[in-house]
């Protein structure tokens, strides 16, 4: 209507420089409507107004097993437990862990436990905000609410502290949060961490960790451009980690054709050294030492049990003595970065 | 005798390595350092699964492979790694130069574990009724195997959760280069105790000094 209005009253001059405006205020317009939807756009599920006593024993452990501690505690700068992570570093811009100690201003202090289950279950914040999928709380859904209680005990137990983390340095658009309703539409899935029928307790205690907890597909999944992971190529590796860290792939025939089985995989959880020798490096070294290596030993087997049969037929090849591809021996150089920039 | 054993051994381990190398490119001192990996490497390959008490142990081998890897460590090492060796074909970082202090904190670090093995091997492994050894013996039918995961043995709350350290008998220590770890009495340990140093000390190298993949 105000194009015809200009058309019929302005002259052909005018009616052009009404396009040209035309064409950067509608978008505006509309993107302006659009922000405001999303802005509006209610997320997440109210939590129960009651959970169970929490374990702060298993609650601690579940914590180290999901990554909380490695993840919100800066070790390379000898930081205190839990009071903000190393910033990390993606083609979104760089997050920084926050401090998650009890500290009521620096840290989740004042939060309630249904605040934290909603947090950890569902990625959203006190204020309904999403948080960033650099956060992997999407593994964590399946979390029960004992499990969520055990959680909250063990986090009340750490020391406070006072100094907030960094806040995190994230450009247009991907600094407009709201727009990660789009992300959580389009990428949010509930794990598989469901008990099957017919598979053995390894079995389905693997499942729940590297579905769940472990949140393995995290490094060892590609991602999109949008950053949500690739379905179609799932634990076939990832050479684009935070970082300049790659991930190879934990496909199962991929770890059977390079030697992997059970006890040494699990093995290598525990101590980094893989079948022939060689020692973990990369980020790889960092889950070890702050994460599997704190698991129990049926943990660690459970992980390999699962990951080397994952469709459950309880039948597992006894592994070659095929020495391991890494990186110091039979290394295809014509995939390797020589220039030493990771 | 004993050296004797230790270098026949670390001569034909580098020669072996020499040979499976040559073809990568590597020349001069970071084909020597490759060589010296590579040795390491092998004799962790050889001690591991006597570590995890899936072949016999045997108290010479462990000491004469704890030997060769301590002939590689510390000083040796790092007079491989002249400043911004970074020609051809290698795995260094840059950062090994930037950081030199850590790296060969690094590299002194596992000297000392390795000298610590070579004469601690007669120790044999970690009792299994250990805190430590409790993990690795557990008797999996009794686990609950679904759901929450179960508290690991040997480890508190405050631990798990990063804020306390653990003890020193249980704890692994994981390549912290922290001088006061060296100044205990290493040879008192049980020989699987070391070796997971020793392990964890060349995780930590690789992950903040070498280039590649996991």
């Amino acid at each position: 209507m105000l194009f015809l209005s200009c058309e019929v009253s302005c002259g052909p001059e005018l009616t052009m420089r009404g396009l040209i405006r035309l064409s950067f205020v509608f978008p505006a317009i509309v993107a302006g409507i659009g922000a405001g939807v999303l802005a509006l756009w209610p997320i997440g599920e109210v939590e129960p107004a009651s959970f169970p006593p929490g374990d702060a024993e298993r609650g601690a452990y579940l914590a180290r097993a999901s990554g909380c501690v490695s993840c919100h505690t800066n070790s390379a700068a000898k930081g205190l437990a839990l009071a903000g992570g190393a910033p990390i570093d993606t083609p979104f811009g760089t997050f920084v862990p926050p401090n998650i100690t009890p500290h009521p201003e620096a840290g989740i202090g004042r939060w309630t436990i249904q605040d934290f289950a909603k947090a950890v279950r569902q990625g959203v914040s006190p204020d309904g905000d999403p948080y960033y999928p650099v956060f992997t709380y999407s593994f964590y859904a399946g979390f029960t609410d004992q499990d969520i209680a055990d959680l909250w005990e063990a986090f009340r137990t750490v020391p406070a502290v006072g100094d907030a983390a960094p806040p995190h340095d994230v450009g247009f658009p991907f600094s407009f949060r709201s727009g990660l309703k789009l992300w959580r539409a389009a990428y949010l899935e509930t794990p598989k961490t469901d008990a099957l029928m017919g598979t053995s307790s390894p079995w389905n205690r693997g499942r729940v960790l590297v579905e769940g907890a472990a949140h393995c597909a995290a490094c060892h999944t590609g991602r999109t451009l949008a950053g949500g992971l690739d379905d179609g190529a799932r634990f076939a590796g990832n050479d684009s980690l935070p970082g300049g860290s790659k991930a190879p792939p934990i496909l199962s025939d991929v770890l059977l054709a390079k030697g992997w089985g059970v006890a040494n995989l699990a093995y290598a959880l525990q101590s980094g050294i893989l079948p022939n020798g060689d020692a973990f490096g990369g980020s790889m070294a960092e889950v070890v030492a702050e994460g599997t290596s704190f698991l129990s030993a049926a943990d660690r087997e459970a992980i390999a049990t699962y990951l080397l049969d994952p469709e459950g037929t309880g039948e597992i090849p006894v592994p070659t003595p095929t020495p391991v591809e890494t990186p110091m021996a039979g290394m295809d150089h014509s995939q390797m970065d020589m220039g030493n920039g990771n | 005798m004993k050296s004797q054993w230790t270098g026949a051994i670390a001569l034909a381990a580098s020669a072996v390595a020499a040979v499976a190398l040559a073809h990568t490119g590597a020349t001069g001192v970071v084909l020597d350092r490759m060589n010296g990996m590579t040795a390491m490497r092998d004799t962790i390959a050889e001690l591991a699964p006597m570590m995890q008490g899936t072949v016999p142990y045997d108290t010479f081998i462990v000491s004469e492979g704890a030997s060769v890897i301590a002939s590689h460590a510390g000083g040796t090492m790092l007079s491989l790694f002249p400043e911004n060796s970074l020609e051809g074909v290698t795995y260094a970082k840059p950062e090994i130069w930037s950081d030199w202090q850590e790296f060969a904190a690094l590299a002194e670090e596992l000297k000392a574990y390795a000298d610590a093995l070579a004469e601690a091997a007669p120790n044999g492994l970690e009792p299994a009724n250990s805190p430590a050894g409790e993990m690795a013996g557990m008797d999996h039918s009794a686990m609950g195997m679904t759901g929450t995961p179960q508290p690991a043995q040997g480890f508190t709350v405050a631990e798990l959760m990063g804020y306390g350290a653990a003890p020193e008998e249980i704890a692994v220590t994981r390549g912290t280069s922290d001088p006061t770890v060296l100044e205990l009495d290493l040879t008192t340990l049980a020989a699987d105790d070391l070796f997971n140093r020793i392990s964890a000390t060349c995780s930590s190298c690789h992950a903040k000094f070498r280039a590649g993949r996991n």
